[in-house]
């Protein structure tokens, strides 16, 4: 399917429909072929069963494959966009997504059931992440229509990653300071768990877009009645309202796993501990933190996921963050402007993802680890 | 039964409020006295609500009937290859952000309905598949097995033992999907699907703060509603039975 | 000494404990047992002050506790629940090494003394110390607890149903493990159980508890032979001869044994030994590996399982009656360690000890 779908487009300009061309007709010698072979290698190996061996060779031919999808990419970009077209531009479509999918499910589909090294295992999983990034700083992907987009608002582009990652930063933190305690007196107080459960439950299931706009009515009433808000930067629009909504937001996993965090301490443990001496404070440090510390941050991963994803919406009500490329795009129908936002917003929230998999997988003591890679 | 009775009225008396935008009006004139134009006048505010319910209920439709039998192929024999890789690129696709689909589906198949229904079937599948597959394994092998010992054929097994025994960890994933829904159909007015999320976002445009209000007020008493809906029905059908006793 | 001086304990208007006084010497071991809900449990926590006594006195070496700081006084005082609350994020030594490190005994000296106390309760350091508790079997981590319990070598332990949660056969062994421990020890404990041959076979004295107060104090055997009222009887049950035996240990009953290596019973004659003696089988290493039998056709050996049959000396001779029962043979082998056979129980002895109390 990959070899025969359009594998990528040319556009003579920005705005113009784009012209599909196949991996056959692009002018290409020997790369599809390449392309071909691995494609071929990638299916036999499917055929021949399972093995240590057969594992890693599915990785190395996966790994392959996405990056012999790129490699035609670019020299196809080198082709199209010729000096007689200078503002021609090209974007990978069907053939060379189906590519990139089929590479990941590979590549994915054996490093799951593979015992290797999780530092091993992590550097494969970026290499294909560093590969595109290579490509992108040599500067082998200026033809791309997205590489494009972004040349031409790299200041931009970096002041509102800034403002994305501010904003998620900030909102997350707020909600720790907030619902880590609220979770504590949840559990301390049963007379609380409902209503709190109530409320952050409430918070959540209201759609994003229409907690920003709640936001905006009282926060545009406070900062009129008070002058001194305003001029701190309280508005109706923009960043305040933004960073309440999504520190209200982020509340409920936080809430809910600090609240599981101690529900799951066995009573014997406490017990335990109680009886051979330790005080409040070491109860706390060897007891309750080791244990529950993993569930918390865990609660924190699901939390920033989320905020990152929220922030984009936040674009909408004048917050910045990648939110404005996204919705800017949308905007000027300009799918390539939608793309540029769109990925670095996945990257991240991925990213960000492992990463917090990693750290949970750090603090875990070793008799509590299941496999939270 | 006061439970039963009182949030259907509230959520009634705040759909003919907010629907009937005119009984609103006073209200909105006090709240924000310099908007000159304090209701949404284009298109009738039922429209719009209509249009989100109907993005909603189809794309969960259609993402329930997926994601269900998707993760009754992969826990049966034949499919089983495949339960590994789809659990986790299931769990990997969840960490995008469903704006982010939304977004992607533009590009894909253009402005409109459309593309809205694809990116809300597409995001909102994964936690039906997710709990489906989870309801499906967190099943005690002795019940499946005493089904087939009393004699069931593998579809009898499926209906009558497996998918009763998973139904409340699957309807939770319906829940959560459906909540995703609501939300991710606000923000579907951006790229031309209706709903109430357009009154938001012509209040954005035209820095009208009334429309935004009255819009985000009609969405969140939706999603709540949609919310309370479930946890009814949630224990109306799993409440009093269907625990699984050892 | 631990004192308890008219001690009471109200949760409300429940008295759980009301007006007990008794007191527990050096170095012996006080059962408190009765039916539940009788305040024993809470007797016991009122000692560390994991429960504080509403009135009267509590008073360790004639210090009254509630005087000292709660932490230090329980750091001093080894505790054994019954659900251990081993530490799950721990490993084995450090479990065990808690107690010092909350004492600030430095990482060398306290990972030194773990592995001595592993060696202690018969568990292999090498094997167990880096082990984590979900690793564990329920008797294992029992016996972790103890070691735990004892790191800081305090004078006091407290024991709350130590061996309630494990099976009938590991708790016999966990129990002959408490009694060489103890012999080798001599700490001062305070033990609740419900299970009144546990009670018998462990302790110097029994309370028995009913409604928060102390029906009867006394040694193990009075409270068999002497009931004070007609709840004890009814406690003790009517098959008090029996439980008797829980009292003594076999060791002060071992008979000599005969005994030959395996490749000399084929040539076995019979030395006019009377019907009650047992020809025992021994290996390569001198453990046992099997009884001779008399057939037709002469001798021939019967294979055993040591840990079936063979009592060590520490068992009580009511566990040595049940294995002669339980394998129909007419002694039981005493083994040391290695199965190797230091003696035997014959029923005749038994049933003396059982005549000579009644």
């Amino acid at each position: 399917m990959a070899l025969l779908l359009p594998f990528i487009e040319f556009k003579p300009n920005r705005v113009a429909e784009g012209d599909p061309f196949h991996l056959w007709h692009l002018g290409l010698t020997w790369e599809p072929w390449l392309l071909a072979a691995i494609v071929t290698a990638a299916l036999l190996l499917a055929l021949s069963g399972e093995g240590p061996r057969v594992r890693a060779a599915k990785v190395a031919v996966g790994s392959a494959l996405f990056a012999a999808a790129l490699l035609v990419a670019l020299r196809a970009g080198a082709i199209l966009v010729t000096e007689a077209t200078p503002f021609g531009r090209v974007g990978p479509i069907g053939g060379f997504w189906i590519s990139a999918l089929a590479s990941f499910l590979i590549v994915e589909g054996s490093l799951r059931t593979a015992s290797w090294n999780p530092m091993i295992k992590g550097a494969i999983r970026v290499l294909p992440l560093a590969i595109a990034a290579g490509a992108l700083a040599s500067g082998a992907l200026d033809s791309f229509a997205m590489v494009q987009e972004y040349i031409n608002r790299a200041d931009r582009f970096s002041q509102e990653l800034t403002t994305h990652l501010r904003l998620a930063a900030f909102a997350v933190m707020a909600a720790v300071v907030i619902g880590v305690p609220l979770g504590i007196v949840a559990w301390k107080r049963r007379l609380l768990e409902r209503p709190v459960f109530t409320l952050v439950n409430t918070i959540q299931t209201v759609p994003s877009l229409a907690l920003f706009g709640l936001m905006i009515a009282p926060l545009a009433l406070l900062s009129r009645q008070f002058p001194l808000l305003r001029a701190i930067g309280v508005q109706g629009i923009g960043a305040a309202p933004a960073l309440i909504a999504l520190t209200l937001y982020a509340l409920l996993p936080i809430v809910r796993n600090t609240y599981t965090s101690l529900s799951v301490i066995p009573n014997a443990v406490i017990e335990a501990g109680n009886g051979m001496g330790m005080s409040r404070r070491q109860l706390l440090r060897f007891v309750e933190a080791p244990l529950s510390v993993p569930i918390i941050l865990s609660g924190i991963r699901t939390s920033v996921v989320q905020a990152i994803g929220n922030t984009t919406v936040a674009a909408l009500i004048g917050a910045g963050g990648l939110g404005v490329f996204v919705f800017q795009g949308l905007g000027q129908a300009a799918p390539d402007l939608i793309v540029m936002g769109v990925i670095p917003i996945i990257l991240l929230a991925v990213l960000i993802d492992r990463g917090m998999a990693l750290l949970i997988g750090l603090v875990t003591p070793p008799g509590l680890r299941k496999d939270t890679l | 039964m006061k439970r039963l009775i009182v949030p259907p009225l509230l959520f009634g008396l705040a759909f003919v409020v907010l629907l009937n935008a005119e009984l609103l009006e006073p209200l909105l004139r006090t709240l924000f006295p310099n908007v000159r134009e304090i209701l949404y006048a284009r298109i009738p505010l039922i429209d719009l609500f209509r249009e989100h319910v109907m993005l909603v209920l189809v794309s969960s439709v259609t993402a329930t009937v997926t994601g269900v039998s998707l993760g009754v192929i992969v826990t049966r024999p034949p499919g089983r290859d495949f339960l590994t890789v789809v659990q986790g690129l299931s769990s990997f696709a969840q960490t995008f952000p469903p704006v982010a689909v939304l977004a992607l589906a533009v590009p894909a198949v253009g402005f409109g309905f459309r593309p809205t229904i694809i990116a809300l079937v597409a995001y909102s599948v994964l936690p039906i598949l997710n709990n489906t597959i989870a309801g499906m394994e967190a099943i005690p092998r002795e019940l499946t097995e005493a089904s087939r010992g009393i004699g069931m054929t593998p579809l009898q097994v499926l209906f009558l033992s497996e998918l009763p025994l998973s139904a409340r960890v699957i309807a939770a994933g319906i829940r959560t999907s459906v909540i995703i829904n609501v939300g991710t159909a606000t923000i579907g007015a951006v790229v031309g699907a209706g709903g109430l999320g357009v009154v938001i976002v012509a209040g954005l445009v035209r820095d009208n703060i009334a429309f935004v209000f009255s819009g985000a007020a009609a969405a969140a008493v939706l999603a709540l509603a949609f919310d309370w809906l479930f946890g009814r029905l949630e224990t109306l059908f799993f409440a009093p039975r269907a625990r699984v006793s050892r | 000494m631990i004192e308890f001086s008219c001690v009471t304990k109200h949760y409300g208007d429940i008295t759980a404990v009301d007006s007990v006084s008794f007191s527990v010497e050096d170095g012996q071991v006080c059962v408190l047992i009765g039916p539940s809900g009788c305040g024993k449990t809470t007797t016991l926590k009122m000692v560390n002050r994991m429960l504080d006594a509403s009135s009267g006195e509590i008073s360790i070496n004639g210090r009254n506790v509630s005087e000292l700081a709660a932490e230090q006084l329980r750091r001093g005082i080894g505790y054994v629940i019954q659900s251990v609350g081993l530490l799950p994020h721990m490993n084995v030594r450090d479990n065990i090494a808690i107690v010092q490190r909350l004492k600030r005994v430095d990482r060398r000296q306290r990972y030194r003394r773990a592995d001595d106390l592993l060696e202690l309760i018969g568990l292999d350091p090498e094997q167990y110390r880096l082990k984590h508790p979900h690793e564990l079997s329920g008797g294992e981590a029992q016996r972790i607890g103890v070691a735990r319990a004892l790191a800081a070598d305090p004078p006091i332990l407290l024991m709350d149903e130590p061996f309630g949660a494990v099976d009938p056969l590991n708790r016999e062994v966990l129990q002959t493990e408490f009694l060489r421990l103890q012999r080798a020890l001599k700490k001062t404990v305070l033990f609740v159980t419900h299970d009144l041959d546990e009670a018998i076979r462990l302790g110097d004295t029994i309370i028995l508890m009913k409604d928060g107060q102390i029906v009867q104090h006394d040694s193990p055997e009075r409270i068999l032979a002497a009931p004070r009222n007609q709840f004890v009887r009814d406690f003790v049950g009517a098959d008090r001869a029996l439980k008797r035996l829980s009292c003594f240990p076999v060791e002060g009953y071992i008979r000599e044994a005969q005994q030959i290596a395996d490749q000399d019973a084929a040539s076995f004659s019979n030395g006019g030994r009377g019907p009650d003696s047992v020809v025992w089988v021994y290996g390569a290493d001198r453990a046992l590996v099997g009884m001779l039998q008399r057939s037709p056709s002469g001798y021939k050996v019967i294979t055993l399982k040591p840990e079936e049959v063979g009592v060590v000396p520490l068992s009580s001779m009511k566990e040595a009656l049940s294995r002669l029962l339980g394998q129909g043979i007419r002694a039981v082998p005493v083994l040391d360690q290695r199965n190797c056979v230091v003696g035997e129980i014959r029923l005749p002895d038994i049933e003396e000890l059982n005549q000579a109390a009644l």
